[in-house]
């Protein structure tokens, strides 16, 4: 897959549109309308899309950006798709971090894109990122990299990773605010969207102090924060990688964490789990908005 | 007895938040006061065991089978808490019922029958009970000048918690998270106490048989059984040391061999000394230097702690199996004679168990030293005019108080 | 915020651009760091030793600043004497080879003994002067460093006795760490002992325990030391018969960066690191001696049972 296809194509619709406008135009979604906080009535009115375009969109810039890891790319056609939010979930320790860091490692080496991560439980392991990047052999078949030495090949790549601690939502909101505005800004001035993938490892963490209970302000900013990833992803052409932990559903079984109404939030919600004492992951689609849901895949957890 | 460290605002209403900013001690300041204030077994080589007796502020467990001596030493240490260095009243606080009352005068000295004045007695009947009352001593913790001449209370007894749990309790997981939270909650009690007003607090528990599984320190052979203390994991958890006492049946010579084990403890390494039950309380017994030692376990701790210099190797630093008798504690230990044994009382309830006890090994001199507590209680009967009465009043006072 | 000038279309050149010039990225978030310069940063970071060898190992040298560990095992195991071992640790001055930092000890169980802090810093003091035979001659401020009552005063010990004091500690801790910055380490001994008592309301305590594992996440961040949490293990029910795990629920299991499992193995203990987002899955013996926390020597062992 090219690195640059999905971003100049991206650069290409966009500078063709109106500099000033607040919202890019292919807002094609209209539901992702509702949330905008007074919209002028350009905005509104901007564009409506017929079936052809937005197949054309689709299949133009809705890419896959692969994963790295075979049994996942297999599993979800390609790997994670532009323009959606994909859902990692497992118990603990069953390999979501490691998900997390071979994506943004692979999407860094194949020069996709720029990589934001959120980490809210410093477990962004910059020497392991090292190590999955030396691991993967596409990084030599680069043009004009082979020409360069190992370390300054490894230095441009992480430098592709841009790494935030997020503690507590409010810094979540924060931080995804300030991405739109630079991601806006950046359309405008260069005509080219940089950051394809954005990674929050994990998002339940930063929910789970504030959800249940008797307040429904909780409940509210779960679903900003859905409608916002949203957003950013289909406007900006992200695709926006989020886990999950898994919590007890009682008699011993477990289930996602976060509960029904953010169940209907991710696209595609993968369910990861490792056997005791071995290295074999196995992952299983629980939704997926084309594929059959249920299916599984194993692969060996990189080590 | 506290440092002038920065400490916790006031030992009164100590469960209510305060509002005060949280400030640190310093363990330097801590220092002095955690080597004095230990509660000695009255025993020296005991007290070696533990490096100087039982540490205040925190908990500690002694577990062990019925007759294994836990309400003996129990009852020592409420007798030498007025009079050791921590000079302190003691809290008994019984499930099994009646309280011993009869062997602890039998313990008490003689020359000094107000001893008796400084240990209050209070019953729990269940886990409720037992933190309501808890409660209850927290107040009389907090505020302890009504009476004068009377001690604080530095030391907390709880005997036993087994017993508490016998029963109201199913093994369905439910009732299992029930009673894990209830030993929390008195747990959490005791450490507060034991915090804030620098007690000593001794539990003593039951023992179950364990079949397999459970390797490591917490399990231990007693009478030919492999057993481990009751209560289960989520009670060992709630306690910050655990004496596990044994004893072996010697079929040579009928002889009872009783260890005092460290199975765990955050202070001390893990290591046992031999002790027998005399007519006037538990005391170690040095072993034999010619006899054969087997190293059990590696031995963790190599070095002495400082608060006993002077350390007996063999004894303490090992762990001995081998189950020849010991003349010196066969001479020391003065056993009654069967005859002035009173007829058997009604079993103690600590004695019949959950589900661990199979009738107890009775070899004739075990059960001599065994039942020695009884004995002596048939003694002070005889003897016991002025100074049993007025160590009964007391713990009626006490009672009143509580 | 400037946006302007960097990224050519080309992204040949773009690649260029970013080996030529220092900063080739506008900000894309303030504040926000590449994964480059967080690799410089990581390996430049010391770790805090744990006394044994075989145990650094497998924590890939230690235990890590900036990150949340969290060690669990039976009572008896040996939680607590790591805990006290790495406040003791932490202190070894910096020509040793050490942090030279201080301790948070976060005590909410009542096993943190005193004299047993004293020993370990004997132990840990004697170890050092065995490794460093020359320094014996230096000069009089260094030795008077390595006393144990020195090593004992640089302890801040926090007693906690109920679940609101330990979650008024935590908040507090910001601001306490904010005025002492030469604090490296943050141990919580146990995280667990009041959050199992009455809380009918499990979920509340869900709320309660996450919101604190990401307080205790932005500290050990914001000023890059170490947090370790003891915890304590619990029999769980599943598909029919009781398991060991570790307590405080499957949530918590998320809210901890590393987790090392301390176990019996027969007579010997063990160290099983569960999660790691860096390491592999490994484990390791060590020992409980009376200087502390230090290598098992179970290949001698095996060769006197042997003979």
């Amino acid at each position: 897959m090219s690195a640059t296809r999905g971003r100049s194509g991206g650069g290409a619709t966009t500078s063709g549109c109106g500099l000033k406008r607040r919202n890019a135009p292919q807002d094609q979604e209209d539901s992702k309308m509702m949330n905008q906080d007074q919209p002028s009535t350009e905005d509104w009115c901007g564009r409506f899309w017929n079936g052809m375009e937005l197949l054309k969109d689709v299949t133009e810039r809705k890419h896959f950006l692969p994963t790295g890891l075979e049994g996942i790319d297999t599993l979800l056609g390609g790997g994670l798709r532009q323009g959606q939010l994909t859902e990692i979930t497992g118990p603990s320790s069953s390999g979501k971090t490691q998900v997390c860091l071979h994506c943004a490692s692979n999407i860094a080496a194949k020069q996709m894109g720029v990589v934001m991560y959120l980490d809210t439980s410093n477990s962004f392991s910059p020497s392991r990122v090292a190590t999955i990047i030396y691991g993967i052999s596409d990084l030599f078949g680069q043009r004009g990299f082979e020409l360069q030495p190992k370390d300054a090949r490894l230095k441009s790549v992480m430098r592709s990773i841009i790494c935030e601690s997020v503690f507590d939502i409010f810094a979540l909101f924060e931080v995804l605010h300030q991405l739109e505005v630079s991601l806006l800004n950046d359309k405008v001035n260069n005509g080219g969207s940089k950051v394809c993938l954005l990674i929050i490892d994990s998002i339940s963490s930063l929910l789970a102090p504030i959800i249940g209970g008797k307040y429904p302000q909780g409940r509210s900013m779960m679903i900003s924060v859905a409608v916002i990833l949203k957003k950013l992803a289909d406007e900006h052409n992200l695709s926006v990688l989020v886990t999950n932990h898994m919590v007890s559903a009682g008699n011993g079984a477990v289930k996602p964490a976060l509960g029904e109404s953010w169940k209907a939030v991710p696209h595609v919600r993968l369910m990861l789990s490792r056997e005791c004492q071995n290295n074999i992951c196995t992952a299983t689609v629980l939704k997926h908005t084309l594929m059959a849901s249920g299916r599984t895949a194993k692969f060996a957890a990189p080590s | 007895m506290r440092p002038p460290a920065p400490k916790p605002p006031a030992a009164s209403s100590s469960s209510s938040f305060s509002q005060r900013e949280p400030r640190p001690e310093n363990p330097l300041l801590l220092l002095p006061s955690c080597r004095a204030a230990k509660l000695s077994l009255g025993c020296p080589l005991l007290d070696r065991i533990l490096s100087g007796g039982l540490p205040a502020a925190s908990v500690t467990e002694i577990a062990g089978e019925s007759a294994a001596g836990k309400t003996q030493l129990c009852l020592q240490l409420a007798l030498l808490a007025p009079q050791s260095p921590l000079s302190a009243s003691a809290l008994f606080l019984h499930s099994d019922l009646p309280f011993p009352l009869h062997r602890l005068r039998g313990l008490a000295p003689k020359s000094r029958p107000d001893i008796l004045d400084h240990v209050l007695v209070a019953a729990a009947h269940s886990p409720t009970d037992l933190l309501s009352l808890l409660t209850r001593a927290q107040r009389l913790l907090a505020n302890p000048g009504r009476s004068p001449h009377r001690l604080p209370i530095r030391l907390i007894l709880l005997d036993s918690i087994a017993s508490l749990f016998r029963a109201d309790f199913d093994a369905s997981p439910a009732d299992l998270k029930r009673r894990s939270a209830l030993f929390f909650q008195i747990s959490a009690k005791l450490k507060e106490l034991a915090y804030r007003h620098q007690c000593v607090v001794v539990v003593t528990n039951q023992v179950v048989d364990v079949v397999e599984g459970d390797a490591g320190n917490t399990v231990a052979w007693s009478s030919g059984r492999r057993v481990s203390p009751a209560l289960g994991i989520a009670w060992a958890n709630c306690v910050n040391t655990r004496l596990f006492l044994t004893r072996e049946l010697d079929s040579a010579s009928g002889i009872a061999r009783r260890r005092m084990k460290v199975a765990f403890a955050p202070h001390l390494p893990e290591r046992a000394c031999e002790f027998v039950i005399r007519r006037d309380g538990v005391f170690g017994v040095e072993p034999a230097e010619s006899r054969g030692c087997v190293l059990l376990r590696p031995l963790c701790y190599g070095a002495t702690p400082p608060a006993a210099p002077t350390s007996c190797t063999a004894g303490t630093t090992t762990v001995l199996t081998s189950l020849l008798p010991i003349p010196t504690a066969q001479g020391s230990s003065s056993p009654l004679p069967i005859s002035a044994r009173p007829p058997r009382q009604p079993r103690r309830l600590g004695g019949s168990s959950v589900k661990c006890c199979g009738p107890v090994e009775q070899g004739n001199a075990d059960t001599n030293a065994d039942d020695g507590d009884g004995g002596s209680s048939c003694e002070s009967d005889a003897g016991g005019g002025d100074g049993g009465g007025h160590g009964h009043d007391a713990l009626v006072a006490a009672l009143m108080e509580l | 915020m400037s946006y302007t000038g960097s990224a050519p279309a080309s992204s040949s050149l773009y690649w260029k651009g970013m080996e030529s010039s220092g900063d080739p990225h506008p900000p894309i978030l303030a504040g926000a760091q590449n994964a480059w310069d967080m690799l410089s940063d990581e390996q430049s970071q010391k770790h805090i030793t744990t006394g044994s060898g075989d145990l650094n190992n497998i924590l890939g040298g230690g235990i890590h600043c900036k990150e949340v560990t969290e060690i669990g095992g039976v009572p008896g195991v040996g939680k607590t004497q790591l805990g006290i071992q790495l406040a003791i640790n932490v202190q070894i001055p910096v020509e040793y080879g050490g942090l030279g930092g201080k301790a948070v000890y976060i005590d909410t169980e009542g096993s943190f003994m005193v004299e047993r802090v004293y020993q370990i810093a004997e132990g840990c003091i004697s170890d050092i002067l065995e490794h460093f035979p020359h320094s014996h001659g230096k000069s009089s401020s260094g030795q008077k460093q390595l006393q144990p009552e020195h090593f004992l005063a640089d302890i801040y010990y926090f007693r906690i006795c109920s679940y609101t004091e330990q979650i008024a500690a935590i908040n507090y801790l910001e601001k306490f760490l904010g005025e002492h910055k030469d604090v490296r380490i943050v141990i919580i001994d146990s995280v667990t002992f009041h959050f199992r008592q009455d809380f009918d309301d499990l979920a509340l305590r869900t709320r309660v325990l996450s919101g604190l594992s990401l307080k205790l996440m932005k500290i050990a961040k914001a000023f890059n030391l170490a947090v370790v949490l003891l915890n304590q293990v619990t029999t769980k029910f599943t598909e029919g018969s009781f398991q060991l795990t570790l307590a405080l629920g499957d949530s918590w299991s998320h809210s901890c960066t590393n987790r090392l499992i301390l176990y019996w193995n027969g007579n010997d203990r063990y160290a099983y690191l569960d999660k790691s987002p860096s390491l592999p899955v490994a484990s390791a013996p060590y020992a409980v001696t009376g200087k502390g926390v230090r290598d098992a020597v179970s290949s001698n062992h095996k060769r006197v049972r042997v003979t």
